[in-house]
């Protein structure tokens, strides 16, 4: 009986050793499929990554890292609505576990996202809320929260975000294209405080001293924009965004000859095929200083650089068109006021029926209007969008037709997905 | 009290009725008449060329004085924003300057507003005509000139459609527009009916000219959008959301309207023959009417809110053409399509050519377009210095004058935004400062808003101005119209470089009020034009007087006048200082100044 008992005891032990070996190398090989995946994923060879989680999946079909992995991997392959599925089968499989908190945040962010691609902004966020809630410091999550505010066009609330991203500011310039974008929206004295606020914490900054003086440029406050900018190319002279900066200011103030000075010193670097990104800026300051010494021949040999490459800007045309008229071409200029006055008046009416559509749902008829309008823009994405959202409607306009009760519309999804950032 | 005004204004007209009888008697002194195809173009001055830091060494200071208050003029505009925000609570009224009883003096004739819940008659918020005397001293007289009218009304313009030597007044409105014959009496009688230019559209900015060069003054209407105040709210997409005016973007446009003056008291309305009301309909809200393109014929530039602005060139015997794309100055330098709220015409680089300059929205530039002459206009904002000083105040009335008198036209803007967003906490100003911009010999505008007087130094909801020498001391005065505040009186107390030309031009084979001419002056060899101001600003009507700065030593200049539709006439040694009449084929006389 003792040696009954006994061999039963060593069974027991060899047992457990044996699971616990088992599940030791369970977990560790789980661990390493789960790295393996992320590493698959970052490199986008999904299908060995959906493999490598299949039987993870099979074996655990509640692991919430390896649901959410698979929801990524969806979701770099633009499959919204299954990458949403699986990070909420994730987040549920999280639910009451009071562990994991890097993973329920990345989980929650990342449904946020693909919630706002999907254009569903309310639920996006709510789980945006939910992260900085448990983390006031997830600075992205603030980033893609104000983003949506801004695409709502809710701009006291984008305003209110960036406040809190401004208190937890530390030493980077993350912030700052945010202030750009705030320029847009219509409060540009507050903007400018931002900025400042900017420039206390990093003192001397030549991007942030270049902001400043655009912004007090945009407010028509010259005498500070000048300052800003000078402090911007003296701060750091090999900024060559803010040379260019500095030289259209000037020109735009009649100061040309310090402008073209200005302007000489950057020509070494525009040689063809040079791709800086201040490319247009710069043969732009070069059209305006022409035809401020009134060589229109030579203005215009500037403008034609940006103009074919932003054919559908209407203000590039119509300048090019003053130039030309400037030389007597009346005819020629008479072509491109005629482009550009099209281009403006379709902007206006996609304009307005954006308008229009964004307060209520719009009609079949309307969406092909918007459509035409964005043809006309030479826009074939955005149209194709458009008459995608009105034979959705046209459907729909059939079933209330025929239907005593009418279906509840909520179109937003299909607006913000298919019809552009208008 | 009404009996004792109309005694003032009878005795006033008699002494007027003798000045004018004794013009018609006078003999014609150097006259030419010149044949209608030798066009005479002005000499352009040489243009100030481009320099760093255009500015003169010495400023000619500009020196606005609000003198409402002691004025006797307490006009407060009537249809500011209900609850209910209704469109037409946006715009404000209308503002003329006109010396309706030829006594030399101008007076003010103001336009009211109303509401759909609380109609103007139950305010007694009527039009009001404020008669001018000396030191700046106006007496309502509203009543006594049978002037009492209620309704939803905008923009004013003064005529005289019967030739009789009064100036006549129409109203636009939402609604019935109306028309009033000056009767010479010191009263005025409405004969909308039997006019028939009761065109019942929403009218923002009428005014007369001869269009169609027969000596008759026809009438352009400008109107504005489809709106009815039963449509459902318009409400904002802030959080929570706000009650608002409709935005124009939504709207559809209405046609403008065109009478053609009979000659019988009668007009006859004939837009859609004369291709004014066009397929591409407009949203309009003000015009100036201008030869424009220098042919001899008035055209007619509409500025339009949110569709591109007209230019209405004139083929002759009342047909026209839209041609604005084409010449320039149907959009914005930057190709955005304004909101054109107002107009402004002058020549501001004194190159011989009327440039144009329209007042836009909030985040949007004013324009000024240049005129090249045939090469059409082109746009200059930015190589002026205005773009950014204009994209954040929101701009209706524009007067472009030479306010300092020292020969360069320049710009005032009367702002104000139409919806109060300060509640949504983004920084937009409802009130804003008004703007004056010294033209720096054509090359840029400078802002000098700071240093010209104490109005431009306070927020106000600016919406019509008209010019005038109101005082009769030979520089053009403002008056400004607001929404929420008495109406602003400024007299400019510029000190003038030198002397002016100060002209009143009569017609008599042409329209007797020449609405539109075009006057070209020389002294010495240089050229300055100005025209007699048919429409302009925004909803407003102007002092038909020219005034001209001819510098210290001129005693006397050459003008020639381009009668719309007519001859071209000159005169010489035409006496500079003190104000002159010239007549159409007579000659001219001078004036005692009127003080």
């Amino acid at each position: 009986m003792r040696r009954k008992l006994y061999g039963l005891g060593v069974l027991a032990v060899l047992l457990v050793g044996v699971y616990a070996s088992l599940d030791r190398y369970a977990v560790s090989r789980e661990l390493a499929t789960l790295e393996r995946v992320r590493t698959l994923i970052e490199l986008g060879e999904m299908d060995a990554a959906r493999n490598n989680l299949r039987w993870l999946l099979w074996f655990r079909p509640k692991h919430s890292e390896a649901t959410f992995l698979l929801g990524l991997g969806q979701l770099n392959q633009k499959q919204f609505s299954e990458a949403i599925a699986s990070f909420k089968v994730a987040h549920s499989n999280l639910a009451g576990v009071a562990s994991h908190p890097e993973l329920r945040e990345e989980i929650e962010t990342s449904l946020g996202t693909t919630l706002l691609l999907e254009g569903q902004l309310d639920e996006a966020e709510k789980y945006f809320r939910a992260v900085l809630e448990r983390n006031p410091e997830a600075d992205a999550v603030r980033s893609s929260l104000q983003g949506m505010y801004l695409k709502q066009r809710r701009a006291h609330e984008a305003m209110r975000v960036l406040e809190d991203r401004l208190k937890v500011f530390t030493h980077d310039l993350s912030v700052l294209p945010s202030i750009l974008l705030l320029l847009s929206v219509p409060s540009p004295q507050k903007t400018l405080t931002y900025f400042e606020r900017v420039d206390e914490k990093c003192p001397g900054q030549s991007a942030v001293r270049l902001a400043l003086g655009r912004a007090h440029q945009d407010l028509g406050q010259f005498e500070e924009a000048e300052q800003y900018l000078r402090g911007a190319v003296s701060s750091n002279q090999s900024n060559q965004l803010a040379q260019v900066s500095l030289a259209s200011f000037l020109i735009e103030q009649n100061q040309v000859a310090e402008a073209e000075r200005s302007l000489a010193s950057l020509t070494s670097s525009m040689s063809d095929g040079a791709s800086v990104d201040w490319k247009d800026q710069y043969w732009l300051a070069l059209a305006c200083l022409a035809e401020r010494r009134e060589q229109f021949e030579k203005a215009i040999e500037a403008l034609d650089r940006i103009v074919d490459s932003r054919p559908l800007d209407p203000g590039e045309l119509l300048r090019k068109a003053r130039l030309l008229q400037r030389l007597r071409r009346v005819n020629e200029a008479g072509v491109l006021h005629q482009q550009a006055a099209e281009i403006s008046q379709a902007r206006l009416q996609l304009a307005a029926a954006s308008h229009r559509v964004s307060k209520e749902t719009p009609t079949s008829a309307e969406c092909r209007e918007i459509a035409e309008q964005c043809s006309k823009m030479r826009k074939p994405d955005w149209a194709e969008g458009w008459l995608t959202i009105g034979r959705n409607v046209e459907r729909l306009e059939e079933i209330v037709r025929s239907s005593s009760t009418p279906p509840e519309l909520n179109l937003d999804e299909i607006f913000y997905n298919t019809a552009g950032d208008q | 009290m009404s009996h004792l005004v109309r005694n003032r204004v009878m005795v006033g007209i008699g002494s007027a009725a003798v000045v004018a009888s004794l013009i018609w008697l006078v003999l014609p002194v150097a006259q030419q008449t010149l044949p209608r195809n030798n066009r005479p173009i002005a000499q352009p001055l040489p243009r100030t060329p481009p320099k760093d830091k255009a500015t003169p060494e010495s400023v000619p200071p500009i020196q606005f004085t609000r003198v409402t208050q002691s004025s006797g003029i307490d006009f407060q505009y009537y249809g500011n924003p209900s609850p209910e925000h209704y469109m037409t609570q946006q715009n404000g009224g209308g503002v003329a300057l006109f010396d309706f009883d030829a006594d030399g003096q101008l007076d003010v004739f103001l336009v009211n507003g109303s509401h759909f819940e609380l109609p103007a008659e139950s305010a007694n918020a009527t039009n009001r005509l404020y008669r001018g005397g000396a030191d700046w001293q106006f007496s309502d007289i509203t009543v006594a000139a049978d002037l009492e009218a209620f309704g939803h009304g905008m923009g004013c313009t003064v005529g005289d459609y019967d030739s009789d030597g009064f100036p006549d007044l129409y109203v636009a409105c939402y609604g019935r527009n109306r028309l009033w014959q000056n009767a010479g009496d010191g009263t005025f009688e409405e004969v909308t009916d039997f006019a028939g230019v009761g065109d019942e559209l929403w009218g923002t900015s009428p005014a007369f000219a001869d269009l169609d060069g027969d000596g008759l003054l026809d009438l352009y209407v400008v109107n504005y959008v489809h709106w009815s105040p039963e449509e459902p709210p318009c409400m904002s997409r802030h959080d929570p959301p706000m009650r608002l005016s409709c935005s124009t973007l939504e709207r559809i446009g209405q046609s403008d309207v065109l009478y053609k003056n009979l000659g019988d008291g009668r007009f006859e309305e004939v837009g859609k023959a004369a291709g004014i009301a066009i397929e591409e309909v407009g949203k309009g809200m003000a015009l100036t009417i201008a030869d424009l393109d220098e042919d001899g014929r008035l055209d007619v530039y509409v500025a339009n809110d949110t569709t591109p602005n007209y230019f209405f060139r004139n083929l002759g015997s009342m047909r026209f053409e839209e041609v604005g794309v084409a010449k320039g100055v149907a959009i914005s330098e930057n190709g955005d399509v304004g909101a054109g709220m107002g107009v402004a015409c002058a020549d501001y680089d004194r190159d011989g050519h009327f440039d144009l300059s329209v007042t836009n929205f909030r985040h949007q530039i004013n324009d000024v377009f240049r005129n090249l002459g045939a090469a059409g206009f082109v746009a200059t904002n930015t190589e002026l210095g205005l773009d950014y000083l204009s994209t954040l105040p929101l701009g209706f009335g524009i007067v472009m004058r030479d306010f300092n008198l020292d020969g360069w036209p320049d710009l005032f803007v009367a702002n104000g935004h139409i919806w109060d967003l300060s509640p949504a906490g983004q920084g937009d100003d409802y009130e804003m400062l008004p703007q004056l911009f010294l033209n720096e010999h054509g090359v840029r505008f400078r802002e000098i808003t700071d240093d010209v007087g104490e109005y431009f130094r306070s927020r106000h909801l600016g919406r019509a101005a008209a010019f005038g020498d109101l005082d009769n001391d030979g520089d053009f005065d403002l008056v400004v119209a607001h929404m929420d505040e008495p109406v602003a009186l400024l007299r400019n107390d510029a000190l003038p470089e030198g002397r002016v030309l100060r002209l009143r031009l009569i017609g008599t084979q042409m329209a007797r009020q020449p609405l539109g001419a075009r006057v070209e002056v020389r002294i010495g060899d240089e050229w300055s034009i100005a025209h007699i101001p048919s429409g302009e600003s925004f909803q407003a009507s102007h002092d038909e007087r020219v005034i001209l700065a001819v510098g210290d030593n001129a005693r006397a200049a050459t003008v020639r006048v381009w009668w719309p539709g007519g001859e071209k006439e000159e005169w010489k040694n035409v006496a500079t200082g003190e104000l002159v009449y010239l007549i159409e084929g007579q000659g001219r006389m001078a004036l005692p100044h009127t003080q």
